[in-house]
C-alpha cells in the first residue's frame, strides 16, 4: 500500500492533486493512523460501521501517556469520543439537552450581537486579521455565553482552549506537557465556577447541568471534564471554520452577492465545510475483524477515515476543487460526524458560522486576502492560524 | 415508571421503562428497537429517529419546537399532529404508559 502524508497544508489545502493520477483516484494509503480511507462511500460507510469507534484513552497510554496525566482524566471523564462506550452512552443525552434546536435558536441573537459588535468595531481599520481579530474572538465568546461563562472570565482560559489541537499531534508526546498545563488550568476554572453556581444558581447551561448531574449520578470529575470539552471542542474548529468560510467567499468571488442575497449563506458554510473541513480526519479503533476495500482489519488496529478526501470525491461532488454556490444535492452530510459521535454542537457551530458570515459580508465590501495564509496543523484538527484580509465599510 | 410500547406495522416489539428527562430515542436505540436509526446520535442533524405519536400521549413530552418541524419536512410517512423525531421526546412526568409507532422505514 502507498504511504501518504496527510499532516500538511499543501495536501490539505488540495488533497486532489495528491489523490488523482492518471485518471484515478487513490481510495486508500498507509498514513499515520493505519490505512487512510479518501473516498466519500468509504468514510460515510465506516462511520456507520459499528465495528469500529474513535480511539481510546488506551491508546494514548500506548503512546507513553501516564494515567496520573490530566489528559487522561480529561480522556476517560469528558471527551466524548474517547471516553469508554458505557460512560459514553449515559453522558451524551444529558449533555445534548443543553443542545436542544430551541436554545440554540433562542441563542442566536446573542451570537449576532457578538459578531455584529466585532466587526463594527473593524469597519473603519481597513484590514484586520480573521483570526486573531475575529473568529477567536466568536466562537470563544459564543460557547462561553451559552454554557454561562462570564464574558469577563474568558481571558482566564481563551489561550488554553486553543491548546486541544495537541492532543492529535504526531508524534504526541513533546506537546504533553503544554496540553497538561492548559487543561489544568481550564479545570481549575471551571471548577471554582461550578462551585459558585452551585452556591448561586442561574438560568444557564451550567446549572441545568450541575442539578442533572446531582440526578443521574454524574461525577464531580465528570461534570467538571464535560465541561472543559465542550468549551474546548467549541472553539478551536469553529475559529478555524470561520476563516475558512471566509476564504473560500473571498477566493470565490462570491462575497457581494452573498451580501446581496444572505440566503445563499447557508450554501456557502457548507461548500467551505467541504472543502476545508476544520477536522479534517478522524482516526478510529479497530474492535473486531472486518474486511473493507480490500483490506482486514484486525481487533485493536487503527484506521482513518479523510474528511477533507471525501470532501474532494469527484464522485460525489462533480468538479469538487470549486467552491459552488449553485451545487445541488445534499451537500456535505458527514462534515459534523455521524451516528453515535456527531458532534453535539453542529447547530450551534453552524450558528455561529452563519452569523459570522452575514456580519463580514454585511459590513465589509472589496474584501482581498492580504499576503499568504499562514496553516496551524495538528493530527486531525487544522485551518488558518492568520489571514490578514483588506477591505472597506460598505455604506 | 412508565412505559414505552414501542409498535411497527400495528404489532408489538417491546415494552421498555423510561423516566423523566430521558428521550424515547435513547430507549430505542440503548436496546436495539428496529427501525430507529438516529444516525446523529440524537443531535437533531437527521431525521431517522422518526415516530408517530398520539396527541394525548404528545402531551407528556417536551413540545414540538419549529426546527423539529423543519427537519421533518418532506419525510416518508409523515403524519401531520403525530409525527416526532424521537430524540426530542423527553418525558414529562410520570405517565403510565406511552405508545410509540416506528414508520416502516426512516
Amino acid at each position: 500500500m502507498q504511504e501518504i502524508q496527510v499532516h500538511n497544508r499543501d495536501f490539505l489545502e488540495r488533497p486532489n492533486d495528491r489523490l488523482q493520477r492518471d485518471g484515478t483516484r487513490l481510495a486508500v494509503a498507509r498514513g499515520t493512523s493505519g490505512p487512510e480511507f479518501f473516498s466519500y462511500e468509504a468514510v460515510e460507510a465506516l462511520f456507520k460501521d459499528a465495528r469500529i469507534r474513535p480511539k481510546t484513552a488506551e491508546v494514548y497510554l500506548d503512546m507513553g501517556l501516564s494515567k496520573d496525566s490530566p489528559i487522561y482524566e480529561f480522556l476517560q471523564n469528558g471527551n466524548f469520543n474517547m471516553m469508554p462506550v458505557p460512560d459514553h452512552d449515559r453522558l451524551r443525552p444529558l449533555i445534548l439537552k443543553g443542545f436542544r434546536p430551541k436554545r440554540i435558536k433562542d441563542f442566536t441573537a446573542q451570537i449576532a450581537a457578538i459578531t455584529e459588535g466585532l466587526v463594527t468595531s473593524l469597519r473603519s481599520r481597513g484590514s484586520c486579521d480573521v483570526i486573531a481579530d475575529f473568529s477567536h474572538h466568536v466562537s470563544i465568546r459564543s460557547i462561553a455565553s451559552f454554557i454561562g461563562v462570564p464574558e469577563s472570565d474568558v481571558h482566564h482560559f481563551e489561550d488554553a482552549t486553543v491548546e486541544l489541537i495537541l492532543l492529535g499531534t504526531v508524534p504526541f508526546m513533546p506537546g504533553v506537557p503544554r496540553l497538561e498545563a492548559a487543561l489544568r488550568k481550564i479545570f481549575a476554572y471551571i471548577e471554582t465556577l461550578i462551585a459558585d453556581r452551585k452556591a448561586n444558581p442561574r438560568d444557564d447551561f451550567i446549572s441545568d447541568l450541575i442539578s442533572t448531574a446531582a440526578e443521574d449520578e454524574m461525577t464531580e470529575a465528570e461534570l467538571i471534564w464535560c465541561i472543559v470539552f465542550i468549551l474546548l471542542a467549541g472553539h478551536d474548529t469553529t475559529r478555524y471554520q470561520i476563516a475558512s468560510t471566509t476564504r473560500g467567499i473571498i477566493e470565490s468571488g462570491t462575497w457581494e452577492a452573498i451580501a446581496a442575497d444572505p440566503a445563499l449563506i447557508p450554501k456557502a458554510v457548507s461548500e467551505a465545510h467541504r472543502m476545508y473541513p476544520a477536522a479534517y480526519r478522524f482516526p478510529r479503533l479497530v474492535l473486531e475483524e472486518f474486511e473493507h476495500g480490500g483490506i482486514t482489519f484486525k481487533p485493536n488496529d487503527l484506521l482513518s477515515l479523510s474528511l477533507v478526501g471525501a470532501g474532494r470525491d469527484p464522485e460525489r461532488f462533480p468538479n469538487p476543487d470549486r467552491f459552488d454556490l449553485t451545487r445541488e444535492g445534499q451537500g456535505f452530510a458527514i462534515g459534523f460526524g455521524h451516528g453515535a459521535h456527531h458532534c453535539i454542537g453542529w447547530a450551534l457551530a453552524t450558528t455561529e458560522l452563519t452569523e459570522a458570515i452575514r456580519s463580514l459580508t454585511r459590513h465589509l465590501t472589496d474584501v482581498r486576502i492580504e499576503g499568504e495564509i499562514e496553516y496551524k496543523v495538528g493530527g486531525v484538527i487544522a485551518g488558518p492560524e492568520k489571514m490578514t484580509i483588506s477591505f472597506k465599510a460598505r455604506n | 415508571m412508565t412505559t414505552l410500547a414501542f409498535y411497527r406495522n400495528g404489532a408489538l416489539l417491546q415494552e421498555l421503562p423510561i423516566k423523566p428527562g430521558q428521550t424515547v430515542m435513547e430507549i430505542a436505540t440503548r436496546n436495539s428497537i428496529p427501525g430507529i436509526i438516529a444516525e446523529c446520535g440524537g443531535a437533531m442533524a437527521c431525521a431517522t429517529c422518526h415516530v408517530h405519536v398520539s396527541a394525548d400521549d404528545q402531551a407528556h413530552f417536551e413540545e414540538q419546537d419549529e426546527s423539529e418541524l423543519d427537519m421533518l419536512d418532506g419525510v416518508d410517512h409523515y403524519f401531520e399532529g403525530q409525527s416526532r423525531l424521537s430524540c426530542q421526546l423527553a418525558l414529562i412526568g410520570r405517565p403510565e404508559r406511552i405508545s410509540i409507532s416506528i414508520p416502516e422505514e426512516q
